[in-house]
C-alpha cells in the first residue's frame, strides 16, 4: 500500500531522519569510534610504551656488547693456554724418575748387608706404557734375581725390604709387587756362596694421577 | 542512502579492525623483540658476572706460559740432544754403541701443541755410570723422560776380563718440542700489573705444578752394584774377606789416593816455600801410608775378588806410580831459587831465636838434598854454607838443650874458685858435666858451658 500524504505543505509534519538510520548511524558511529579510539591507544599508548622500553633494552645491550666481547676474547685465550697447560701438566706427570727408583732399588739390595738377604740381578726391563684392554698397569719393572744363600726366605726378607717404605720410598710408584717364589739353582761349589734361589721380581706402576697425588701428598708431609 | 551507510560504517569498520590488527602484530613483534633483548640482556649480565674470574685466570696462565717454553725445546734445539747425550756420556763414563730416532707409535707424534721426539740409546757401562748418565738426561733443564730402558747385566767371564762391569743397556728417551698451532691473541687488560701481583701465589703454585721434578743423585757411596754377580772363587780367597769387605777395602785405598792428589795439588799450590815443605811433608806421609797398606794387602791377601783386584789396579796403583813420577819429576831438578833459601835461612834463624831448634833443624831438612844442586851459583852457594851453618847451629843448641841439668846450688867465694852444683855434681870452671860438656865460667845462676866448641850459657 502506498500512502500520499494531501496535506498542504505547511502542514505536513517536517521530514526527519528516520529513527532507525539515526540508530543505524549512530551505531556505526559509536563502533567506527571505539574501533579507532582502541587504534590510537594501541599506537600512542602501547605500542610507544613497548618501543620506548625496547629502546632502553637496546640501549643496555648495547653496553654490555663490549663487555661480552672482551669476556668471549677471554675465553678464546684461556682456551689456548690451558690446553697447553693441561698437556704439559699431563706429560710431567706421566714422568718417573727412574733414577731415583734405581738408586732405591740399590739401596735395599745393600741393605741386606748378606745378612738379611744378599741379591743381585740379571737383567733389568722397565716399561712406561698406557694401559692395554682391561689391564690396569701403566707399566712395569721386571728383573731376575737371584738370592745367595740357602735360606730360601731371604727371598721374603728381601721383598718385605722392597716395600718397606721406612726404608725408601721405591714402592710408592707402584701398585702390586709380585708375590714371593724361587727356585734353587745347582750348587755351584767353586763360589762363595755356593747356593742361590732364582725368583723374578715383578712391580706394576700406578697411573700418573695416583703417583701424582703419592707424590704431592709426600711433599705436603716434609 | 542505506546502503550508503552501511557500506561506509562496514568499509570503516573494517578498515579501523585492520589498523588495529595490524598495530597489535607489530607490538606482539616488539615485545617478542623486547623479550629477546631481555633474554640477551640476562645473559650478557650472566657472562659478564663470570668475566673477573676469567680475567684472573688468564692472568695466570698468561705469567705461566713461559714454562712452555722453558721447559720444552723448540725445533732448533732437538739437535742439540745428540750433543748433550754425548756429552752426558762422556762425563758419566758410559760407551753409546748406537742411537736413532725411533718413530713414535702409531705415528700420532703430535700432542696439540706438542711435537713427541725419541731416540732409541744403547749403551754399556756400570749401573752407577748408568745412572749417572740417566740422572744427566732427566735433570736437564729442558724436559726429557725415559719411558722404557733394558738392562743386561755383564756376564761373569767378562767381568773377569775386563775387571769392571760392562752391562748392555738400552733405552728410549723422548721429549716434546713446543710447536704452538694457534697464537693466543693478547686482550688488553686494564690494570694487569697491579692485579698479576695479587695472584703471585696463585701463579707460583700453578708454576710450581709445570716444574719438573728432579732427583739429586750422589753416586755410589760405596754399595754394591747389584747387577754384578758378588760370588767369589773359594779357592782365591785366603783372607777369607767377603766382597762387600773387600770392596769397602778397594773404597779405603781410593779414599787415600784421592787425599794423596788432593795434597799434591795443595803442594803445587802454596804460597811460599814454607807452606809448600810442609803440605809436601804431609803429602809423603800420606803417600807412606798408602804404600803400606797396598803392602798389607798383598801380604795378606785382602783383595781378590777380581774387580777389586783391577779397580785397585786402575784407580790406585797405576795412578799412584804416575803420581809417584810427577812428584819426581817436578822436585826441585835445578835446586832451590836464591829466593826459596832465602826464606828458608829466615824462617831458621826465627825458630832458633825463639828455641824452636827441631822446626828449624826440619826447616833445613826440606831443602837438605837439593843443596848440592845450587854448585857452580855463587850466590846460592853462599846461602847453602849459611844454611848448612845455622843447621848445625840449631843441631848444637837442640842437642844442648836436651841435656838435663839439675840445679843444685853454687858458691860464689871471693878467693876462692866458683862452684856450682848441678845433677848432684859439684863443679868448677874446667870441669866435665858430660863427655863433651865443659864447665868454663860460673855466675850467680848463670852457667858458660863448652860444647861441641860453642860457648853456651844455660840460666838456673
Amino acid at each position: 500500500m502506498i500512502r500520499i500524504n494531501l496535506l498542504p505543505e505547511e502542514y505536513r509534519r517536517k521530514a526527519r531522519t528516520p529513527f532507525k538510520m539515526v540508530l543505524a548511524i549512530a551505531a556505526s558511529t559509536v563502533i567506527n569510534g571505539s574501533l579507532l579510539a582502541t587504534w590510537c591507544w594501541m599506537a600512542l599508548g602501547v605500542a610507544a610504551e613497548v618501543e620506548i622500553e625496547r629502546a632502553t633494552l637496546r640501549m643496555d645491550m648495547d653496553g654490555l656488547t663490549p663487555q661480552v666481547a672482551y669476556h668471549d676474547a677471554l675465553d678464546e685465550e684461556i682456551k689456548i693456554f690451558a690446553s697447553q697447560e693441561q698437556t704439559l701438566a699431563q706429560i710431567n706427570m706421566n714422568r718417573v724418575l727412574w733414577t731415583e727408583k734405581l738408586d732405591q732399588l740399590i739401596d735395599i739390595v745393600n741393605s741386606g748387608n748378606e745378612v738379611d738377604h744378599f741379591i743381585w740381578f740379571d737383567g733389568l726391563t722397565v716399561k712406561q706404557e698406557p694401559p692395554r684392554g682391561n689391564s690396569t698397569s701403566f707399566g712395569s719393572i721386571k728383573a731376575s734375581g737371584h738370592s745367595g744363600s740357602p735360606k730360601w726366605n731371604q727371598v721374603a726378607n728381601f721383598l718385605e725390604d722392597v716395600g718397606d717404605t721406612q726404608l725408601t720410598g721405591f714402592v710408592n710408584d707402584f701398585q702390586k709387587i709380585s708375590m714371593p717364589e724361587g727356585t734353587q739353582n745347582p750348587p755351584e761349589d767353586d763360589l762363595i756362596p755356593s747356593v742361590n734361589w732364582s725368583f723374578p721380581l715383578t712391580l706394576d706402576l700406578r697411573s700418573p694421577d695416583e703417583r701424582w697425588a703419592i707424590r704431592q701428598q709426600l711433599e705436603g708431609s716434609r | 542512502m542505506w546502503v550508503t551507510i552501511g557500506t561506509t560504517s562496514l568499509v570503516l569498520a573494517a578498515g579501523l579492525g585492520a589498523a588495529i590488527y595490524l598495530k597489535m602484530e607489530q607490538i606482539d613483534e616488539a615485545r617478542a623483540a623486547v623479550s629477546t633483548l631481555e633474554a640477551e640482556i640476562a645473559k650478557a649480565r650472566r657472562t659478564i658476572e663470570g668475566t673477573a674470574p676469567l680475567e684472573r685466570e688468564v692472568i695466570v696462565l698468561r705469567e705461566i706460559a713461559g714454562v712452555f717454553s722453558a721447559i720444552l725445546p723448540g725445533s732448533a734445539e732437538v739437535n742439540n740432544l745428540i750433543q748433550n747425550f754425548y756429552t752426558y756420556s762422556g762425563e758419566a763414563g758410559v760407551e753409546p754403541t748406537s742411537f736413532k730416532p725411533k718413530p713414535v707409535a702409531g705415528g700420532r707424534g703430535r700432542t696439540s701443541d706438542f711435537d713427541q721426539v725419541s731416540y732409541a740409546l744403547t749403551l754399556s757401562g756400570d749401573t752407577f755410570q748408568f745412572l749417572e748418565f740417566l740422572n744427566r738426561i732427566e735433570t736437564h733443564s729442558r724436559f726429557m723422560a725415559v719411558p722404557s730402558f733394558q738392562l743386561t747385566s755383564v756376564s761373569r767371564q767378562d767381568m773377569e776380563k775386563f775387571g769392571y762391569a760392562k752391562h748392555k743397556i738400552q733405552l728410549d728417551v723422548e721429549t716434546y718440542v713446543y710447536v704452538p698451532q694457534r697464537r693466543a691473541k693478547n686482550v688488553s687488560i686494564e690494570g694487569y700489573a697491579r692485579k698479576r701481583d695479587l695472584l703471585a701465589g696463585e701463579i707460583n703454585r700453578r708454576r710450581q705444578a709445570l716444574t719438573l721434578s728432579t732427583f739429586h743423585y750422589r753416586g755410589n757411596r760405596g754399595r754394591r752394584d747389584p747387577w754384578v754377580d758378588p760370588r767369589v772363587p773359594i779357592e782365591d780367597n785366603p783372607s777369607g774377606l767377603t766382597v762387600p769387605e773387600q770392596n769397602e777395602k778397594v773404597e779405603q785405598l781410593i779414599g787415600l789416593f784421592g787425599k794423596a792428589v788432593r795434597e799434591w795439588d795443595e803442594v803445587q799450590g802454596a804460597e811460599n816455600v814454607l807452606d809448600r815443605m810442609v803440605k809436601r811433608k804431609s803429602l809423603i806421609e800420606t803417600i807412606a801410608m798408602l804404600e803400606d797398606e797396598l803392602r798389607h794387602v798383598d801380604q795378606e791377601g785382602l783383595i781378590t775378588f777380581t774387580p777389586a783386584v783391577k779397580r785397585v789396579q786402575k784407580e790406585v796403583r797405576d795412578p799412584l806410580r804416575v803420581l809417584r813420577e810427577e812428584i819426581d819429576d817436578q822436585t826441585y831438578t835445578e835446586g832451590p831459587s836464591k829466593e826459596e833459601m832465602e826464606q828458608v835461612l829466615a824462617s831458621m834463624q826465627r825458630h832458633i831465636e825463639s828455641g824452636d831448634y827441631a822446626i828449624a833443624i826440619a826447616a833445613f831438612g826440606e831443602i837438605k838434598s837439593t843443596l848440592d844442586l845450587v854448585q857452580g851459583d855463587p850466590v846460592r852457594m853462599v846461602l847453602a854454607e849459611e844454611l848448612r851453618v845455622l843447621s848445625e847451629d840449631a843441631q848444637i843448641l837442640s842437642d844442648f838443650d836436651a841435656i838435663e841439668m839439675k840445679f843444685g846450688g853454687q858458691a860464689l867465694i871471693e878467693g876462692r874458685p866458683p862452684a856450682v852444683i848441678i845433677n848432684g855434681k859439684t863443679l868448677s870452671p874446667g870441669g866435665l858435666l858430660d863427655t863433651g860438656v865443659e864447665v868454663l865460667a860460673i855466675r850467680p845462676r848463670e852457667v858458660d858451658f863448652a860444647f861441641r866448641g860453642v860457648v853456651l850459657t844455660r840460666k838456673f
